[in-house]
């Protein structure tokens, strides 16, 4: 079954006529982690920031989890969309602890179990300990990972990821590029990942979506 | 069909309380403006054509005349300042760079009534000078007039050009300038061909808020007997109670503001291409030697004295005097009442501030940029057309309201609100929003969207948002604008002359009271305390200038 479903989707910045996606249509299946790989300015974080809903895309369908968040007549705020993404320089809120950030997305849930759900986050992306610490406070993988525990911890059902390794120097790259492949396939994540790199694909990716 | 299907869906994308208290602040700013627009198209009475025939040219040539020459004397003043501080070091420097824009604390009506006291016979210069045998002539020293005006406002004024001309200098100048150095070119050529030509739109960003401050002023003006069309506006409705023909001056008042509005948005349009986005090397000081260092020093020093010392030691003595005669309690409530007024209206103007700002950057698209320039317009529109738009607005909303007041049992046609102090808080919101629009803009301009966009994924609404995420990010600019905000609403004197109701004084009307009641020594005791409070707002706009460079 597919959990995303993506229908003709076009989209064109404002003022801007040439569109930068053009009639893509694609499908991720459950538990599938899907690279998409291109040159810069093809449009591939535009591609998730629209199926994130944080812009409108001028033609096409998307459908996530069997509901529709866009159409010609519907749009669904970003945060009623259930999904989770891990933005390029992480975007970890400075004011507030580890902790803190990755329990942010948990507001629904009674404190108990908010509190249970951080310590299992915190064991999957191994950061047990440093929950009091605040973001400046961790190197650039530690951030990542952070970031990565944040958006699982409210179950999205698709992990968005926008070039998660573009801020890591390469000798820590190899081996995060496991530990990433690793944490997905424990969450049991579906997820589709945004890079310019072929070997971030070929280590963790099942498929591969090339947009020109 | 498919593109009226987009529109709903874009509708119903962007329509939330955000949306529908913007339009609310933009309502409360523009309504004002409708009368005197609606001004222009009614049919002129008599008194107006006896003003066009006797008094229109001459005001006319009074503004143009007083915005030009105070326009040219704070652009050089303020220049060269700013190029002595930013491309030279020299003794003091480091005091001189902060302290020139404390005359930015020293309200022009009050500078006015302070140096026409110190200049007058009676005064200390021309005491001074006869104690030493010296007896001028009087008229030397007669700034009763467009002279002393442009004085005043110079003195005042020039710290605007000053600010950000030497920000340019230091901050986007740097490579340029040792680049035409290194080109074998003298400093009075590096100068005039390459830093005075760059930094062009930002003098102009500079003089725009001289010209705004010179054209809205009514203290200076009025004390030194210069008609100039926002004193005639006072005039005609005051003098010859003929609102309509002063909603008529006002309107023209109004489109030449608008138009030099327009012109210096262009201005700084042009600014974005100019200056690269790619980081800029500061500028780096070099040092004076021997005479040159201390005619330097001796410059920055006495343009110091003379437009802040000087005044403040002045005011300060004769406080000294009266301060047991004025400091009564009756003093000291008004003291509450101006604090307790100008704080109501800071808080209602950060609400639609970080409101319009917030939806600006969060949908970024024509409406709401044009949405955030129209609440910011009011600082370019003279206190004077505010005034009068606002209490047109409040005659009429009072007629509107007349069979609501009837049932209350507060007789016919009363004037409930055009009487209260709502009118005065109106004012002040649609003049000084652009003061704490702009402080927030900048604080979310620093913040960026990223933190929203989290935060939206993971499933907080824009209020939640912005109360969890967005505020405590910009909380050090929401403060700053609280400051400048609050401090330009204190010392305020036009709206709040025009404005008050009957027997309502704020510090800047009792100020202006005593000075016009030739009571000087009695102004200065509130005058300081305007001046303190002013001091406070250049010491956050100079905090904030160290941030943005950082």
């Amino acid at each position: 079954m597919s959990v995303v479903d993506v229908k003709n989707v076009s989209f064109a910045y404002a003022g801007n006529r040439v569109p930068v996606i053009q009639s893509l249509s694609f499908s991720v299946d459950e538990r599938a982690i899907v690279g998409i790989l291109g040159a810069s300015g093809s449009g591939k974080s535009t591609l998730l920031r629209i199926i994130a809903g944080l812009e409108t895309p001028c033609e096409g369908s998307i459908t996530i989890a069997g509901r529709t968040v866009v159409d010609a007549r519907t749009f669904v705020q970003p945060e009623n969309r259930g999904v989770g993404m891990v933005f390029q320089d992480y975007g970890l809120f400075p004011h507030l602890t580890v902790a803190q950030n990755i329990t942010f997305g948990l507001h629904r849930l009674p404190r108990e179990q908010r509190q249970k759900r951080l310590a299992a986050m915190a064991e999957l992306v191994q950061l047990e300990g440093y929950e009091g610490r605040f973001p400046h406070e961790l190197s650039g993988g530690q951030q990542q990972r952070v970031a990565l525990a944040r958006a699982l911890a409210p179950q999205p059902s698709i992990l968005l990821m926008d070039e998660p390794f573009s801020n890591l120097d390469a000798a820590l790259k190899q081996s995060i590029r496991q530990e990433l492949s690793d944490i997905l396939r424990r969450a049991k994540m579906t997820c589709l990942l945004v890079t310019h790199d072929e070997q971030d694909v070929e280590a963790i990716c099942d498929r591969t979506l090339r947009l020109s | 069909m498919a593109e009226r299907a987009k529109l709903i869906r874009a509708l119903k994308k962007h329509t939330n309380s955000w949306l529908i208290l913007g339009l609310l602040g933009a309502a409360v700013i523009l309504l004002p403006l409708v009368p005197i627009i609606l001004g222009l198209f009614k049919a002129p009475n008599e008194n107006w054509q006896h003003i066009t025939q006797y008094l229109l040219a001459g005001y006319l040539l009074n503004s143009l005349q007083l915005v030009a020459l105070t326009g040219f004397f704070t652009v050089t003043l303020g220049v060269c300042l700013a190029w002595l501080i930013a491309a030279y070091d020299f003794p003091l420097r480091r005091f001189f760079r902060w302290a020139l824009l404390l005359p930015l604390a020293v309200p022009p009506y009050i500078a006015a009534y302070t140096y026409s006291t110190m200049f007058s016979y009676t005064g200390i210069v021309q005491k001074t000078l006869r104690s030493f045998d010296v007896t001028p002539n009087p008229k030397w020293f007669g700034v009763l007039s467009m002279r002393g005006a442009v004085f005043i406002f110079t003195l005042c004024l020039f710290p605007y050009v000053y600010m950000i001309a030497r920000s340019f200098f230091e901050r986007q100048s740097g490579s340029y300038i040792e680049n035409a150095m290194l080109l074998g070119r003298g400093p009075a050529a590096v100068f005039f061909r390459v830093a005075l030509p760059l930094a062009r739109p930002a003098i102009a960003g500079g003089v725009a808020l001289v010209v705004f401050e010179v054209l809205g002023d009514y203290g200076v003006t009025s004390y030194y007997g210069v008609h100039t069309i926002s004193t005639a506006i006072f005039q005609t409705w005051f003098g010859m109670y003929d609102v309509d023909s002063a909603i008529r001056l006002a309107a023209y008042l109004m489109i030449g503001t608008v138009g030099l509005f327009l012109v210096e948005r262009w201005v700084r349009r042009n600014r974005r291409f100019s200056s690269s986005t790619s980081k800029m090397r500061p500028l780096a000081p070099r040092r004076l030697k021997g005479g040159w260092s201390w005619a330097a020093g001796l410059f920055c020093g006495s343009v110091f004295a003379w437009s802040f010392l000087f005044p403040v030691v002045q005011l300060g003595v004769w406080a000294s005097w009266t301060f047991e005669s004025v400091f009564t309690p009756a003093f000291g409530e008004l003291i509450i009442r101006t604090v307790s007024l100008a704080l109501l209206a800071t808080v209602i103007i950060m609400f639609f501030a970080v409101i319009v700002a917030n939806l600006h950057r969060t949908n970024a698209n024509p409406f709401t940029s044009a949405l955030s320039r129209w609440v910011t317009a009011g600082y370019s529109v003279p206190g004077a057309i505010v005034a009068i738009g606002v209490l047109a607005c409040f005659i009429g909303l009072d007629r509107v309201l007349a069979p609501f007041y009837a049932v209350l049992g507060l007789g016919k046609a009363p004037l409930v609100l055009s009487m209260s102090l709502v009118m005065l808080v109106v004012a002040y919101v649609v003049r000084f929003m652009a003061t704490g629009f702009n402080a927030v803009e900048a604080g979310f301009e620093r913040v960026g969207t990223k933190f929203t966009e989290v935060s939206r994924t993971l499933g907080f609404g824009m209020t939640r948002t912005f109360l969890r995420v967005d505020l405590p990010l910009i909380k050090g600019a929401i403060f700053s604008g609280i400051v400048l905000t609050f401090v330009e609403i204190v010392k305020e004197l036009p709206l709040a002359m025009l404005l008050r109701p009957f027997n309502f004084e704020t510090l800047a009307t009792k100020a202006y009271q005593y000075a016009n009641d030739e009571k000087i020594f009695e102004a200065a005791v509130p005058s300081l305390l305007i001046i303190g409070v002013s001091m406070i707002a250049v010491y956050v706009l100079n905090q904030v200038g160290k941030e943005a460079g950082e």
